[in-house]
């Protein structure tokens, strides 16, 4: 190609043809000056030939494992969202139990209680020992099946003995 | 929703890996901004136009493997060696990996314009949305681009 003005407009058309942008007659053009000119014929068959080795240089080595990984997201991130929901859960059943012991606590504090009064603290306890084992045990079976038993159980278990020892009842 | 998510990966996964895998020169950087790029777009299903998913998840890749690069360009300024030396040239014996490498060390945005336009075959529209460039820009980068790529090619050619 020669060092003309025309140069930077072959250009532009060597690009113009390499995208397909070119009509017809505008090949045509192109490729009779390339015939009068072998600077720009050389030109355009490089362009070309470049064009089309490009074209073919995707990286096609991805390996298997990572297209298991992608397909596998919305299962993992959904678990993960449902594991976050149990432990909310888990956390409302621990402080519900907290603020019904704290009750019975505080009504067989200070102030001298009757046997009767102590009787009927023993029952509430234990009613309330009840619903945390039901809440335990749903709630265990539910971390079991998403996390696994290894997890569920020593938790639940520890927090219903912990409970109960603090306060040396058996349960009836 | 995820039927559709598994076809997004089974269209886009490829194009996805490939320029991560372009711009990064490294597979398991590359694997690592592919998963976190379907990631996002699991998260963000429900917000992205549904027709501009492709779009959508090459610009994540790109944004996010350019993050990559200056946060380890400088570590790769004191390793790099001259990779345009005739050594380096002369081990380049197959012209279409020593087009991957000539592609992988333009300068941005010419490089992603190679890879998206040029070897992904994304059409103007699409690679300006990508890149955030405007369409008369894409064209004159990628223009420069692909004269850059010529000019090197002749210089190493006998």
């Amino acid at each position: 190609m020669n060092n003309s003005p025309d140069k930077s407009s072959w250009e532009e058309k060597i690009n113009a043809l390499l995208d397909g942008e070119l009509n017809e007659e505008q090949a045509k053009s192109l490729w009779a000056a390339a015939e009068r000119d072998s600077a720009l014929d050389g030109a355009i068959n490089e362009a070309v030939e470049l064009h089309r080795v490009v074209a073919k240089l995707q990286f096609n080595d991805m390996p298997r494992s990572l297209g298991r990984k992608l397909r596998q997201i919305p299962r993992q991130t959904s678990a993960h969202e449902r594991s976050g929901f149990l432990q909310l859960r888990w956390g409302m059943v621990a402080a519900t139990v907290l603020v019904a012991l704290m009750i019975t606590v505080s009504q067989v504090g200070p102030g001298e209680p009757s046997e009767a009064e102590i009787a009927q603290g023993r029952r509430d306890f234990n009613l309330t020992l009840t619903y945390l084992a039901r809440a335990s045990s749903r709630t265990s079976s539910q971390i079991a099946s998403n996390i696994g038993r290894g997890f569920s159980a020593p938790v639940t278990r520890h927090t219903v003995r912990v409970i109960s020892d603090q306060f040396k009842l058996n349960r009836e | 929703m995820r039927r559709k998510f598994q076809k997004w990966v089974e269209s886009y996964q490829e194009d996805v890996w490939s320029l991560a895998r372009y711009l990064l020169q490294d597979a398991s950087e590359a694997e690592d901004e592919t998963q976190e790029a379907f990631i996002k777009l699991w998260n963000q299903r429900k917000t992205i136009d549904p027709g501009r998913i492709k779009p959508w998840l090459l610009k994540v890749t790109r944004n996010a493997c350019l993050d990559r690069l200056r946060r380890r360009r400088h570590i790769t300024d004191v390793q790099t060696g001259d990779s345009h030396g005739p050594v380096a040239v002369a081990q380049r014996d197959e012209m279409g990996r020593w087009l991957k490498a000539a592609i992988a060390d333009l300068e941005e945005p010419y490089r992603s314009l190679v890879v998206l336009r040029d070897v992904q075959q994304h059409s103007y529209e699409e690679v300006a949305r990508i890149t955030d460039l405007n369409m008369s820009q894409v064209k004159v980068y990628l223009h420069r681009a692909r004269k850059q790529l010529r000019e090197q090619l002749t210089e190493i050619r006998p």
